[in-house]
């Protein structure tokens, strides 16, 4: 451990400000393909649909749901089968994967449970102006706060000086009060922990960067005429690594993830 | 080495003793430690030996049908999180009460087994920073459904067992009892209800349905209670036999579902402590009082 | 005379066959084999339902039997999963690794350099809760993506 730290060196603390994927992590081909193999064996290997359990014998349910079943091939001792003779039990053929059909309404929108399911885009109308101060963008990654300071033009999480360490405040609330200082107080955020998640040392200028980790829950970051800063963005990882000096990104790199 | 340190460790059939040897022997006979599955030399049915892993075997079940959305949070969010919420400076590994040796002041205390640790009648487990290779993480979840009235009506227990499958999706076992408890008419081995274990994506499944749908849906819910916890990482709670139909697969046909059974759910988590099972388990929208 | 049989028949609605339907409706007099009075009563055969839903009798279908060239096509995807699960685990480790060495490495900086500051964030954070808004992933979006408008309350 450096134990002879120079007295001017100053500190400061930056906040990791993140906001969680919204929609699950798009599967590569590889995955999405192997699932698909796993589903159709599980479907093979499945037990018969016990439909006389959900619908009661001689109801209008359950007639509307039998006729839209596709029937089984019925076993004849005098026919032949060049697929292979049919093995039936409760009106499924035992040889193959068993397809139930529920019957859809399209009408009936009280009913939720047989009212088709609309999807809603997962590519919003912020994704295509690349609008990066939107948080409704990239729903299936991160996004962290990246702010551009006026001085330098470089990109860099939101930092802040630690001006007097004796009042008790710790590094969390500094970062977060800075925060609101800077882009108002209608934001809601946890910060994970009092704990930094790393110390970024810049040896020219003497000074150390604590970073501080927290998630946004609510609410919006509006940058206001600050003297320091003059832009903010939401930004994944990867557009990150474009807008970030490199040797600043090396060392926040391991606390971004896709 | 010196011939005579030598100590003769394997016993071997042709001499009855070891030269030298002391009254009592110091190695342990190792006769019929290792057990012999028959079912493993017999030629019959080949297919039943394999693992149930392996696609040969009748007990082949497919694993990785869907995409996991919760463990993904669980990867992605909680588990960089709780290694910072967890990590303390400079920690070291707790240890637990452990068993004491005796002074040896007296001859009989030779052999003796151990004493008993000082404020607990067993050992207790070594509590180990949380480092990146032991990040808390839910085990297993098991739900156990114990029917009371099943004492004098065994056929609820096919109500409850049924009841568990239908919401997890799982094979569930039935229970019994255990002993005889005259004052409560209770026998022992009668069948008293159902249990059911889950693991990886039923068990993501269950907790994601009890936090998004069910447990909202309880009015004036506030919480699971903040006493729960056996001290070792496990977490438990249960749910009434009216709030069992909240859950969508009882809710959907409820006509089928005159009686609905209550049941505890009980969350194991690798966590050692409560406090750390209590951090992680509200990663998953469990409210917590 | 007839339609109204047809109706009473289990496994018809209306005169509309099912594929339930038991036996063709014949009138040739056969000798009774069930009794009439052994049918069961209703709470009976819920639980005879119930317990046929559990049951594998009837259900189970035929095991599957793979070609040897199929065997080791599944064997081949199984391998290829296991690696891949394998590497994003090191990864995901490695990773994790790299959080921990650098948090080490700054509570130490931190301890030197601010005693005040370090003994704040050295606070033992046990049973510290994630809020309830931190949500599970949905695999689509909902209908409402951000909450904008949030007040902070006084």
């Amino acid at each position: 451990m450096n134990s002879k730290i120079p007295q001017e060196v100053t500190i400061r603390t930056s906040l990791l400000l993140s906001r969680i994927p919204i929609v699950v992590s798009k599967p590569t081909k590889f995955e999405s393909s192997y699932r698909a193999y796993q589903y159709e064996l599980e479907k093979r290997l499945m037990w018969t649909f016990p439909a006389y359990y959900y619908f009661k014998k001689g109801t209008l349910s359950e007639h509307k749901f039998l006729s839209l079943q596709k029937k089984p091939i019925i076993k004849n001792p005098k026919a032949w089968f060049p697929k292979g003779v049919p093995d039936i039990r409760h009106n499924r053929d035992r040889r193959m994967k068993q397809d139930v059909i529920l019957p859809q309404k399209d009408n009936d929108k009280d009913d939720y449970l047989t009212r088709p399911i609309a999807k809603n885009s997962i590519e919003t109308e912020d994704d295509l102006r690349a609008n990066y101060s939107s948080l409704e963008r990239k729903l299936r990654n991160n996004l962290y706060l990246l702010v551009r300071e006026k001085d330098t033009g470089s990109w860099k999480l939101p930092s802040f000086e630690v001006l007097n360490s004796e009042d008790g405040a710790g590094l969390h609330e500094i970062a977060e009060k800075g925060l609101r200082d800077i882009g108002g107080v209608n934001i809601n955020t946890w910060t994970v922990s009092n704990k930094p998640v790393s110390a970024i040392t810049n040896s020219k200028k003497q000074t150390v960067e604590f970073v501080i980790k927290s998630h946004i829950l609510a609410g919006k970051f509006n940058l206001k005429n600050s003297d320091k800063f003059t832009d903010f963005a939401w930004l994944t990882k990867i557009e990150a690594k474009d807008k970030v000096d490199n040797d600043y990104y090396e060392k926040i790199d391991h606390l971004l993830s896709g | 080495m010196h011939q005579s340190f030598l100590i003769q460790s394997i016993r071997s059939f042709s001499s009855s003793a070891a030269r030298g040897k002391a009254a009592c022997s110091i190695v342990k006979p190792v006769h019929h430690l290792v057990k012999i599955d028959k079912s493993r030399l017999s030629p019959r049915f080949p297919e039943l030996k394999y693992d149930k892993s392996d696609i040969r075997s009748p007990g082949f079940r497919p694993r990785n049908t869907h995409q996991d959305r919760v463990e993904e949070h669980y990867l992605n969010v909680l588990q960089p999180d709780l290694l910072l919420i967890n990590y303390q400076h400079n920690a070291t590994v707790q240890e637990g009460l452990k068993r004491r040796a005796w002074s040896g002041n007296s001859t009989y205390q030779i052999n003796r087994p151990l004493k008993k640790p000082k404020g607990s009648r067993a050992e207790l487990p070594n509590i180990h920073p949380v480092k990146w290779n032991n990040i808390p993480h839910i085990e297993k979840v098991t739900l156990n459904c114990y029917v009371r009235e099943a004492r004098d009506n065994e056929m609820l227990t096919i109500g409850a067992a049924l009841q568990l499958q239908q919401i997890t999706g799982v094979k569930p076992e039935i229970i019994y009892s255990k002993s005889d408890v005259p004052s409560w008419k209770l026998r022992r081995s009668q069948q008293m209800g159902a249990k059911v274990e889950l693991t990886g994506y039923e068990m993501n499944q269950f907790l994601v349905t009890l936090s998004e749908i069910v447990l909202p849906r309880i009015r004036e819910y506030k919480g699971i209670n903040d006493t729960s916890g056996d001290g070792f990482g496990n977490l438990s709670f249960g749910l009434s036999a009216s709030e069992i139909t909240y859950f969508p697969e009882i809710n959907a046909n409820q006509d089928v579902w005159p009686k609905t059974f209550g049941m505890h759910i009980n969350i194991v988590t690798s966590a050692e402590t409560t406090n750390r099972a209590k951090t992680l388990v509200s990663g998953y929208q469990v409210p917590f009082k | 005379m007839q339609q109204r049989l047809l109706q009473r028949l289990p496994g018809t609605f209306n005169g509309i066959s099912s594929p339930y339907m038991l036996k063709p409706l014949s009138f040739v007099r056969n000798k009774r084999t069930k009794s009439r009075n052994n049918a069961l009563s209703p709470q009976a055969q819920r639980v005879v339902t119930q317990l046929s839903v559990l049951s594998a009798r009837k259900k189970v279908p035929k095991l599957l039997k793979l070609s040897k060239e199929d065997l080791i096509k599944h064997q081949t995807i199984t391998k290829a999963w296991s690696i891949y699960q394998d590497i994003k685990k090191n990864e995901r480790q490695n990773n994790l690794k790299q959080q921990y060495n650098s948090i080490n490495e700054a509570m130490d900086l931190l301890q030197s350099l601010s005693p005040n500051l370090y003994a704040v964030a050295n606070v033992n954070e046990a049973g510290k809760k994630f809020p309830l808004e931190l949500r599970v992933p949905t695999d689509f979006p909902p209908e409402k993506l951000w909450y904008y408008d949030y007040k902070k309350s006084e």
